[in-house]
Parts: C-alpha cells; structure tokens; sequence
C-alpha cells in the first residue's frame, strides 16, 4: 500500500473536468484508488464519488494505492496532481 | 413595445407577462405544459430480487441509450462539441461501478425496491452538494439529480413526452438542454419557462436552433393552461395570453414582416455597411456563444468585435484549460479568417461569474475583470498563451475588461512580453504584432487616454458599464433602477471626448456596448464620428439597412444637437424628431 499527500494546485480545484480524467486514470490500473480529505473517503475508480470532493485550490488530499501495480497507479496519478491538471 | 401599444391592442381578458428575452422571433399558437413526472420514492420491500435486479439493469440501459442519443442529437444540430461534454459525463455516472454495485446491494441485501435504492444511494451524493454554498456544486446536483430521475423513469417504463403531435409552444417549470434538444425534433413553435436566463444552457440551444424563447417568468405554470392561445415575442421578452383579435393581428403583421425583413435583410448581407453620403461603418458581431460563428458569418458581420470569454464557464460548465482554449480561438480564427476576431480576457467578478466563490460588499467596485486576472497571473498567463497560439493567422486581437489606470495596462502588457517569451522559447508560432486593445468602460481611464494612446493599438468602449460609473447606478438594483440612463447627456458628452482625444492617433475606436445595438442611439452615435460598432449578431443587418438610410452630416448636426441638452428627456425628444424623418424605415417597428 503507498499513500501520498498532494494538494490541489489549479485555481478551478478538482471540477468535473479534472474528476473524469481522474478516474479514467485511476481505471486503466488494477490497484484499488481512494482520495481522503478530513474524514471523507470516496473511491477514485467512482465518478460520482470524486464529485462530491470539494477540493478547492490550496486544499491537501490524501491518496492511497493498494495492489499489484500501486507503484506505477501512484506514479502516473501524484504526477498528474502536480501539474496541476494540466490547467496551470 | 410600449404601454400605449399595448393598451391599445389588449382585449379585457388579455393578460401580458413579462420575462427575459432569451431567443428573437415570435410565435402565435397553443400551450402545452410540459411537466416532469414527480417520482415519489417510499420505502418498500420486494420479494423477487431477481425481477428487481433485472429492472435496475434494463432502467440503466435504456438511460446509456437516451443519453448516447441526446449526445448524438447534440452533435448534430449543435456546432460545438463542447456543450455535448455535459452530457458525456452524465453517461459516465451511469456507468459508475460503486454507484451501480451499490444500488444492486441495496436491492439484495435489503430487498428494497429498484427505485428506492436508487434514490437513497444518490441522496448520499446529491445531498452534500445541495448544501454547498459554491453555484458549481449546486448545478453538479442538478446534472445527478437529472440522472437519477432519468433511470426512475425508465425503471417505471415512463417517457417524458417530448414528441408533439401539432405545433405548440411549450411552458415549463426548467428546461433543460435536452429538452430545448429534443422538442426541435417536432414542430415547436417557442420556449417559454420560470427558470433560466439568457446564459442557461436551454436559451443557447434555443438562438442556435432559432427557436423564439422567453425565460424568468415567475409562476408561468399557473398563469398558463394547456391549450391556451398565445403570443410570444422573443425580441421583448413578453408572452401575450388571451390577445385578442387586435393583438393577433398586429403579431401576424409582425411576423410577416420579419419574414420579409430577414429576406429583405439577407440581400444586404454583401452590401458594404455606409451612409447615403458614403460614410463607412464598420459593423462587427459580439459573441459569446461558440455555436453562432455559422450564423455570424451568415449574417455577414466583418469581425468579431468582443467575444466574452468567461461565458466558457457557462458553456463548458467548468474552468477552461488552456488546451481547450486553444482549441476554441484557434478554431473561430481559422473559420473567421481573414475577418478579424477580438478576445476579451475573463471579465470575472462583478454580476459575472464567481469562481472564487469570493463575496463583497460591493461587486461591481471590487474585485472583478483585470483586477482579478493580475492577481491571479497564472489564469491570466494561460488564457494570453491560448489566444496568442490562436494567432498565427494574424487575426487576432486580444482585449482588456476593467482598465481603470495606465499602470495595469502597463502590467498586463509585461505579462503578455513574458508568455510571448516563453512561446518563442518553446519555439510556438504566433503574431509578434497581436494587436492589443482595452476596454473604456471606467470614467478614470477617458482622462488619461493621451497615455493610453501610447501604449494600445485600439480600444472599445462599454457603454453599459460606463453608463453604470458614470451615473454610479447599479441597474440590477430595484430602487435605483430609473436612474440607469442610457441616454444620459454625460454618456454622449463622454464618447465625445473619447473620440477627440484619440483622434489624432491610429487607434480604432469602437463601441461593443448595448448602445451599439439601440436603433435610437446608432445615428447619433455616427454623428459623434463612431465609424466603428460591435452589435448584437441578430440585429446586425437591420442595423446596417438603418446605416444605409442614414446622412453622416445630418447626423452629425443630431450630435450637436444632444451635446447641448441637459437631460435624457430632451435627448430623446431630439432623437425620435430625427428618426421620424428617415425614409425606408419602418420607425414604429424598431
């Protein structure tokens, strides 16, 4: 299991756009994805689940990768984080 | 339309009511209230699991196949792909493997019903977002609340029935835009809802498909039932029940005539925009919309003079990446080409958009247009990167909202060096020339347009913002409403100082504002030496036939006219003396 801190750097934070992208990632890997942010857990293989995060610009969220291929998962999806959805 | 008017043609029964004017054209016919099925969802307990389980999954399937539909529907009759993206992720909630496996537990390990399922595992989601105080979470609530009610229907094998079988104009409580989509299918005649404005997404379909629509009419549904007879006026917002002969008459006239008049109009689309005494005037078309480029260039508009961006908020539901943004001014520049294409960075803040989610006390003084893009420069720097990719045609002008000083101006510009830099870097063509421009909009700027003149290579003036600063009049404030004056003697006074302090540079001059578009204002404003106007795409030819009946010298003696009066009142009374005049104008008609 590998969990990461990133936050969200984009100004628009994570919006509908940036969630499905997410979860087309976090679906082409077979390790189980979660976000965490306070004490809300939702599954990031589940489009509607990534929409109720409010994750707005500046706020930390918790990601946590667990099976065979978490190192490649977490990887590919911090990185994406980093870059800001690709909207900086 | 006036009070005189329409006291003069109602009946004793007809009753008007008022909305925003969402789509032009008119429309004479019968209701019919379109109301969504209320779904209530009890608790209740199955017995064959199976069957249950069995209904889910078809209720699913048949919403995957409504919506691929509603997509290719929207591909089709829309121009812009964009907009089918809100639709695209509702396909994708329903083939969301929590939610799905969620509902299908619910079914079988407490045997409760398909539809109660569905409703308390999207409660769990709906809810959260219902209580947020941020507008985009809200409307992520509608778009899921949509679908729950979409499988909901389809699991009690109902239809909302969108087909009509005679023409009819259709009254709702909110239209979404599926169903501003799929009603064109048939014969209807105009949109008439409660909810909705001129930006909601029913109202864009609406103008691109040609539909006459009035939204914002508060209670509609119980003014109105089915089967009544009314007329509705696109243009004014209204929808007329119970009119009368009288009414009826002068609307079937009406119609008539704009049926003439866009005939008559489409001959003017080659016809070179001049006065009688051959003075040009060059008339671009404002956008905000990415599907009427087709109708812009239809319409025969030599440019695009403003187009808004932050309305790709609205259009895209979400912040635009710069890789979208790319797309959409690469691609209007290329179809536009050669004509000219000027983009207005965000104007934020203000009435506009908020995606800060940031209050104050005051909008309209505060944080708003360039204001917020300086500090934000990363925003700022993505959309300046955007529309320079977007210029290697050499068609393209990049425009300033908000400047109330040289020194953003000054600013903006060391932020446009810097992008360019990077570009050059990263070896992206564009225009090293990309004309850059501002608006006029705050009263601080006009005194400083010497300085000014140095640094742009053209402006445009909004009159409704100036109108608002000059007289420091909010016109969304109910109280103060009335003192919004357009015609007030210290806008007209205003522009003329505009156009004298830059008359001695290059610099175009032009107008985007809504008095660019006002009939009443156009000669006065050519009078004044304007040889520039941004207008409303759908009244650009009429406004070009009134150009064409127009004497630039007569004009000009109007202007002298309005410069020496004192009020709205007198420059109104000068102004309809004037227009009574022009021949080959129907002057009642504007």
């Amino acid at each position: 299991m590998i969990e990461k801190e990133v936050t969200i750097l984009n100004r628009a934070g994570l919006h509908t756009r940036p969630a499905a992208t997410l979860v087309k990632l976090a679906s082409k890997f077979k390790s189980d994805f979660y976000l965490m942010q306070d004490n809300l857990v939702v599954n990031g293989k589940s489009i509607i689940g990534v929409m109720t995060l409010c994750a707005e610009q500046g706020s930390k969220l918790k990601l946590r990768f667990d099976g065979e291929d978490e190192e490649e998962a977490a990887k590919e999806i911090v990185d994406y984080f980093n870059r800001g959805f690709d909207e900086l | 339309m006036n009070f005189d008017l329409i006291e003069k043609l109602k009946d004793k029964d007809t009753v008007i009511l008022t909305g925003i004017p969402s789509a032009p054209g008119y429309a004479i016919g019968k209701c019919l209230k379109y109301e969504k099925e209320k779904f209530e969802v009890y608790p209740s307990v199955v017995l064959d699991v199976n069957s249950e389980l069995e209904d889910f999954q078809n209720a699913i399937e048949k919403s995957k196949k409504e919506l691929r539909k509603i997509i290719d529907e929207a591909k089709k009759k829309i121009y812009d792909d964009k907009m089918v993206s809100i639709f695209e992720a509702q396909l994708m909630v329903l083939e969301d493997p929590q939610l799905i496996d969620a509902i299908k537990n619910e079914i079988i390990k407490n045997k409760h019903s398909a539809d109660y399922s569905i409703h308390s595992e999207f409660s769990k989601y709906i809810e959260p977002l219902q209580k947020s105080n941020d507008i985009s979470h809200k409307e992520r609530a509608k778009d899921i609340e949509d679908i729950k009610l979409r499988i909901i229907r389809n699991l009690r094998k109902k239809r909302w029935e969108s087909k009509l079988t005679q023409s009819r104009i259709i009254f709702a409580h909110e239209l979404s835009a599926a169903d501003a989509l799929l009603f064109v299918r048939n014969e209807v005649l105009a949109y008439v809802a409660e909810g909705g404005s001129l930006t909601s997404h029913a109202a864009l379909i609406a103008r691109a498909l040609n539909i006459p629509a009035v939204f914002g009419i508060e209670n509609v549904l119980n003014k109105i039932s089915s089967e009544d007879e009314v007329i509705v006026d696109g243009f004014h917002g209204l929808v007329i029940k119970n009119p009368g002969p009288k009414f009826i008459e002068y609307y079937r006239k009406r119609i008539i005539e704009y049926d003439k008049l866009k005939k008559d109009l489409s001959e003017l689309i080659n016809v070179e925009s001049k006065t009688k005494d051959n003075v040009r005037v060059k008339l671009y078309a404002n956008m905000d919309l990415l599907s009427e480029i087709p109708s812009l260039i239809a319409f025969g508009a030599e440019g695009i003079g403003l187009f808004r961006t932050e309305n790709l908020f609205f259009d895209l539901g979400d912040f635009p990446s710069e890789l979208e943004q790319t797309e959409i001014y690469s691609s209007l520049a290329e179809k536009l080409y050669p004509k000219i294409l000027t983009i207005r960075t965000f104007d934020l803040g203000g009435d506009k958009i908020n995606l800060m989610n940031y209050k104050e006390a005051n909008p309209f003084l505060g944080w708003r247009g360039i204001r917020v893009l300086l500090d934000n420069k990363p925003i700022l720097k993505n959309q300046l990167r955007a529309i320079l990719k977007a210029s290697i045609y050499k068609n393209v002008r990049v425009m300033i909202p908000m400047i109330s000083s040289v020194d953003e101006i000054v600013m903006t510009k060391e932020v446009l060096e810097e992008v360019k830099n990077e570009l050059s870097m990263e070896k992206v063509r564009f225009d090293e020339n990309i004309p850059f421009g501002i608006m006029i909009e705050v009263p601080s700027i006009v005194c400083c347009l010497n300085e000014v003149a140095q640094l742009v290579d053209f402006v445009s003036v909004g009159t409704n913002d100036l109108t608002q600063y000059l007289l420091a009049v909010d016109r969304a404030n109910q109280k103060v409403f009335k003192l919004y004056q357009q015609f007030h003697p210290s806008v007209f006074r205003t522009l003329k100082v505009i156009l004298n302090d830059l008359k001695e540079t290059k610099i175009e001059v032009s107008i985007c504002g809504e008095l660019a578009s006002n009939f009443m204002a156009i000669p006065l404003l050519i009078g004044l030496g304007y040889r520039y106007l941004s207008v409303n795409e759908y009244l650009l030819l009429q406004i070009k036939k009134l150009i064409l009946s127009l004497d630039a010298s007569e004009c000009e003696d109007l202007a002298n006219k309005v410069l020496n009066a004192c009020t709205q009142d007198k420059i109104i009374t000068i102004i309809n003396e004037f227009m009574q005049k022009i021949e080959g104008i129907d002057y009642e008609s504007l």
